[in-house]
């Protein structure tokens, strides 16, 4: 049994919760926040206790791991501290809002030798994965160009932490970095990136940026939080022989159109799968789960999601200079 | 009261293969006549002038005499002397797009039109569409909003031929491709292209010689910007139609997504490989031709002028200039 332990209890933290909270193999035994009601509550969910503190969680001896789901730019506070008390650490994604911060949380958890990996769970969603597999097996021949693009409204969350660019990176940093560690897994580490973004709009933010990868494939991912309402997913991977392409409203199984009062719309859109037998947020549980009794390393390491930062973090330097930026194969 | 005389239209060169459609929406058009195809090439003159119920005419001046206006389907590389030749002859002109492969020839050929007291349209059927007036009219309403940024798709098949040669083309995928959103951009938003950034690659036709990939990101006037995939990806053999025209455009007020070609009916039948999606919707190309009929008749400006049609030549050209420099250019 893998005991573990919730920090921030906002709409990720309940989630992964949830899903820990059913396992056989792993229970949540405590959750902390800093609002004392958000933990309460989530706890009171979950059955499990409220710890004293962040601190006071990360020291529990009764804990062997724990889940990072607070606002990005405390990851590296929470995800040092566990590492440095020995445990192992789901980490949502981004990894974190800067590169130095990242490689720190990282060489943390190598130096205690605890096992991290962090959340970008497009990597389970199964379109995702079967339209990956179908470019790596040669179905639609040579790959060239691949167009991914994600759009919901704009987030609500504690504090507006979202609206902090400062702290969240905005659209690019927390959303199309789903897009972009996809995109690096398929067609393999970015040469060059160039972007735009919109600045200077208060409740609005999107993104759309141009990667040249290393294999000369020319791909188009494009983040959205200015949708009044809904949450859309579109893929598209053109190659020398064919063509694979998806989206959200056409590949939905059932659609409901609900009577509504107050307002529209989720404050944080957390999409799945659509399917009874795989959440693609219980498999990347179950992944890490996995590899801490003793299994192989997941499907997503905190080094992918370094590479995945790395670019998402040039795209950003790039909408800010108006120019490409060159990583030369630096964005794994 | 007598009605007045049909309007005689002459189509200069079919060898792109819009000229079919023209000729068809010529054929259904009230007050206009299809009086002669002229074309370089006597074999495909004679060919097409007969599917299209018409004279062939080997002689441009006699080809020009015999006409009031003319529409230009040649070769992209040949529009500048076709269109000039007509405006000598004092003939309107409907210029297929690209209007030309370099910024200066569409600027001549709208100072030749412009001196020569002729009409000069570039043919954009895209904007001629209802969704098109649709975007247009939400954002000078205001109901969008202002421009935050626009995703722009034009996709289609390796149309080969001509197309591919570039000493007749001036370019591939890109040349080929970035003017109908470059242009339905400006159209809807009623703002200019500023800046250009590409991406372009032979990725589908190895052998190709001219680009068949790409991706422009783009800076517009009022601050906003927006993406463009003009690449010939969509799979020849097995694509259900020629490709696509889309543009997303999100705004303050709202999002807007526009598919040209959505209104269709999907095919599958037995005798056919693949499946094939049928129109029924607004017909841009009939649309388009009409418009220029009542802009000759009306002496007004078709819908899209000479300068709408170099303006999206200069988005091509600096899209090339940025392929060459690396960086992102004004334009």
């Amino acid at each position: 049994m893998i005991s573990t332990g919730v920090i921030g209890a906002g709409n990720m933290g309940r989630y992964h919760g949830g899903i820990l909270s059913r396992q056989p193999d792993a229970c949540v035994v405590a959750v902390a926040d800093t609002s004392a009601e958000r933990a309460q509550s989530l706890a009171d969910a979950l059955g499990c206790r409220v710890a004293a503190s962040a601190a006071e969680l990360i020291e529990s001896a009764e804990i062997d791991a724990v889940v990072v789901t607070t606002p990005t730019a405390a990851h590296r506070l929470y995800v040092e501290a566990a590492a440095n008390a020995g445990k192992h650490i789901f980490c949502e994604k981004p990894l974190a809002r800067t590169m130095k911060e990242a490689e720190a949380m990282i060489a943390a958890a190598e130096r205690a030798g605890v096992k991290m990996s962090v959340g970008h769970v497009v990597r389970w969603f199964p379109q995702y994965e079967q339209i990956r597999r179908s470019v790596l097996d040669g179905t639609i021949g040579k790959p060239g160009t691949a167009r991914v693009t994600r759009g919901a409204s704009f987030p609500r969350a504690t504090n507006d932490w979202y609206a902090d660019y400062e702290q969240s990176g905005g659209v690019m940093l927390d959303m199309v970095i789903h897009d972009l560690d996809w995109l690096l897994w398929t067609f393999g580490p970015v040469r060059r990136v160039f972007a735009r973004r919109i600045e200077g709009q208060p409740g609005y933010d999107g993104g759309m940026i141009s990667l040249r990868h290393e294999s000369g494939v020319i791909s188009y991912a494009e983040g959205n939080w200015s949708y009044p309402s809904g949450f859309y997913t579109s893929v598209e991977v053109a190659g020398d022989d064919g063509l694979l392409m998806g989206d959200n409203t056409s590949t939905s199984p059932l659609r409901m159109d609900m009577r509504e009062d107050g307002v529209s719309g989720a404050a944080v859109e957390v999409p799945t799968g659509g399917s009874r037998s795989a959440d693609p947020y219980e498999m990347e549980l179950r992944d890490w789960l996995g590899w801490i009794a003793g299994g192989p390393p997941p499907r997503c390491t905190a080094t992918d999601a370094l590479d995945a930062l790395r670019v998402a973090l040039a795209a950003l330097e790039s909408a800010e200079t108006r120019q490409p930026v060159e990583l030369n194969g630096g964005g794994r | 009261m007598n009605a007045a005389p049909d309007l005689k239209i002459a189509i200069l060169s079919a060898a792109h293969l819009h000229a079919d459609s023209y000729a068809a929406a010529l054929r259904d058009l009230a007050g206009v006549t299809l009086v002669v195809l002229w074309d370089n090439d006597a074999a495909r003159g004679h060919e097409k002038a007969g599917e299209y119920g018409t004279e062939f005419e080997p002689d441009l001046d006699a080809a020009l005499n015999e006409c009031d206006a003319v529409i230009i389907c040649s070769e992209n590389i040949r529009h500048r002397e076709l269109t000039e030749r007509a405006a000598a002859a004092g003939k309107h002109a409907l210029c297929e797009k690209p209007l030309a492969t370099t910024v200066e020839d569409a600027r001549a050929m709208i100072e030749t039109c412009a001196k020569a007291g002729v009409l000069l349209g570039t043919a954009f059927p895209v904007r001629h569409c209802g969704p098109a007036f649709q975007m247009r009219d939400a954002i000078s309403s205001g109901a969008l909003g202002s421009v935050l940024m626009i995703r722009g798709a034009n996709r289609g098949t390796n149309p080969g031929g001509w197309f591919v040669d570039p000493d007749l083309s001036g370019g591939g995928a890109v040349t080929d491709h970035t003017v109908h959103i470059a242009d339905l951009i400006r159209f809807v938003t009623d703002e200019e292209i500023t800046s250009v950034y590409a991406e372009a690659d032979t990725h589908f036709y190895p052998d190709l010689g001219v680009e068949d990939c790409g991706l422009l990101m783009m800076g517009l006037s009022g601050g906003g910007f927006a993406s463009l995939d003009p690449s010939w990806s969509r799979p020849n053999q097995a694509y259900p139609s020629w490709g696509d025209v889309r543009m997303q455009l999100t705004g303050t007020g709202g999002v807007a997504t526009f598919d040209y070609t959505a209104q269709h009916t999907e095919l599958y039948a037995n005798a056919r490989v693949r499946a094939a999606e049928m129109p029924w919707g607004d017909d841009g190309d009939q649309l388009m031709v009409a418009d220029f009929a009542e802009a000759v008749r009306e002496n007004r400006s078709p819908l899209a002028s000479g300068e709408d049609g170099l303006r999206a030549v200069e988005v091509v050209a600096a899209a090339y200039e940025s392929l060459r420099t690396g960086r992102s250019v004004e334009v």
